[in-house]
């Protein structure tokens, strides 16, 4: 888990926290960016497969996410409209990096992505509203109640989510697809 | 219940949206198929491989904090000038016209708004309301207790109810003491989490931003260890912390690492709790009376050594203390070999260490504090 998690009972939901940044709180777009770091990071990993280049394109997305936030038309989509912007900008960094020579490297190595990499791939597959209910409980270990508060949706709707982006995942690591 | 109903099931079970009659259910058949049982064991490996990737895509721990600071490197330069233009005007509209009281006052919303408070976006921060806390400060950024910062550019001097001279005041939200004018302006962010600290400025002026400086440990709910984020917007800064001193000028910016997360000493103090708990409370009990017999006599065999340095019947009754010395230790090292117990023993010596780093910064904060009141 992130060594930045904040402490559960002082977690505010997404909507509350966007208002607060809006109203140029910085600790509450302090809370946002320790709040998403690890599924956005994850999700350009999952394109760019380097992780400086990962950590650069997650920055990029949340100063460019912050910047229009106001454009935003709910808190509650705060989540699934930084996902896109992040898959955004990684996969422009991919396509200009694409353009650069690139280092020969082992054939294995780039057909095949490492273990960890494949469930990055998996995850970042998934519809964005799937990615983030996984992120938050696998990733940072949070109960369908407490992802039902932060998100501001019904507890049944988070469940349905996360059983429906469970099996997409099964079917995806396994092969079945 | 049938194997592909308790197949179709797994995946609501894994993330606990199953009714406790279902979830018995599905134990149930589960416990009798062997075909279930290989199904759900690979689901978990999965569900396993998922933390794992998630825990290894996990970023830097500062990279919260980089993001921070790069978002407030991007303010737009315009935004800053437009609005120290604004406080200019909003100064000359709405100075006073005798001397100034000599206690601020609570000042609406708007006025603020007048002079040119900036939020952490760079915009004029239109939107504070009275009731949350709110500060009027220049050149400096200051937290209020909504956990808010808010930056006024160089160059505004509009500070209603304020006296000429006082550069920083602060109408509520915590803020103690005061710099004077032209004797260096410093801004100091404290993180949220960490509460509160205190600073001196090189005019050895002191001021405390955020809470008591004993909150600046205790109430930490730090990510690794405690953090202070240091801005300089002119004059200088000697920050002490944990003992160290940094000097900062204007224009500097630091995050300054020192003493102990609260956070992490608490887990160290649930750990030894549970580990207390699976050692019984008969090995700790003899953990306990063999250190205080080895202890007892270590002492003793010293005082007897030197005790035969003068008297030649005392060598017998060394020999004797000895050997029981011996035996003592050889009995503690037995009980300390249980392997609880020795990461007991690792836990409490890290949790000593925590106090002492703990105890160390508190002194150098505390003669800050000290010099505060003078």
């Amino acid at each position: 888990m992130g060594s930045g998690q904040p402490s559960r009972g002082a977690e505010k939901p997404d909507a509350e926290l966007v208002e607060e940044a809006l109203d140029g709180s910085e600790a509450a777009f302090e809370a946002l960016v320790r709040r998403y770091q690890g599924i956005v990071v994850a999700r350009a990993l999952a394109i760019l497969h380097d992780r400086a280049d990962a950590e650069d394109a997650a920055q990029d997305a949340f100063l460019r996410a912050f910047r229009s936030l106001g454009k935003l038309r709910s808190g509650e989509a705060f989540g699934n409209w930084l996902l896109r912007t992040v898959a955004n900008v990684a996969k422009r960094l991919a396509s200009r990096r694409r353009n650069r020579p690139q280092p020969l490297l082992d054939g294995d190595a780039v057909e095949r992505p490492a273990p960890r990499l494949e469930v990055l791939e998996a995850i970042a597959a998934l519809p964005e509203p799937y990615q983030q209910v996984v992120h938050l409980f696998y990733g940072q270990g949070h109960s369908c109640k407490e992802i039902a508060d932060l998100l501001g949706l019904k507890i049944g709707s988070v469940t349905a989510r996360l059983t429906r982006a469970r099996r997409m995942l099964r079917k995806s690591l396994s092969g079945e697809e | 219940m049938d194997c592909e109903r308790a197949r179709e099931l797994i995946a609501d079970y894994l993330v606990g949206a199953l009714d406790e009659e279902a979830r018995q259910a599905l134990e149930a058949h589960v416990a009798g198929c062997a075909g279930c049982r290989a199904e759900l064991e690979a689901w978990r490996r999965e569900d396993e491989a998922i933390r794992a990737g998630l825990r290894w895509a996990e970023p830097q721990p500062d990279f919260a904090l980089r993001v921070v600071v790069a978002a407030r490197r991007r303010r737009p330069w315009w935004i800053a000038a437009a609005a120290a233009v604004a406080a200019c005007v909003a100064f000359w509209l709405l100075r006073p016209a005798e001397s100034p009281p000599s206690h601020p006052q609570t000042v609406p919303a708007a006025t603020l708004a007048a002079g040119g408070l900036l939020d952490f976006f760079g915009r004029p921060a239109a939107s504070l309301r009275p009731g949350r806390g709110y500060v009027a400060a220049v050149n400096t950024a200051v937290e209020t207790p909504s956990g808010s910062y808010y930056l006024l550019p160089r160059g505004t001097e509009f500070i209603p109810g304020c006296e000429a001279k006082t550069e920083l005041c602060v109408y509520s939200g915590g803020l103690l003491g005061q710099v004077e004018a032209g004797e260096g302006n410093v801004a100091v962010e404290v993180a949220p989490w960490a509460g509160g600290a205190v600073v001196r400025t090189a005019c050895s002026q002191f001021y405390c931003v955020g809470a008591s400086p004993e909150r600046l440990l205790r109430s930490a709910e730090l990510p690794e260890e405690g953090e202070v984020r240091v801005h300089v917007y002119s004059g200088s800064l000697v920050l002490k912390v944990g003992g160290q001193q940094l000097t900062l000028t204007a224009g500097d910016s630091a995050i300054v690492s020192g003493g102990v997360s609260a956070g992490v000493t608490r887990k160290l103090l649930a750990r030894a709790e549970q580990l207390r708990q699976a050692v019984s409370d008969e090995t700790l009990a003899r953990r306990r009376l063999y250190r205080r017999l080895v202890e007892w006599y270590g002492r003793r065999l010293g005082q007897l050594r030197a005790a035969t340095r003068r008297d030649p019947l005392w060598p017998e009754r060394v020999a004797l203390v000895s050997q029981l010395l011996r035996a003592h230790a050889r009995t503690l090292e037995a009980i300390q070999s249980h392997p609880a117990l020795r990461e007991l023993e690792a836990v409490e010596k890290e949790l000593r260490r925590h106090e002492a780093l703990e105890c160390e910064a508190l002194e150098a904060f505390g003669s800050v504090a000290l010099a505060l009141g003078e």
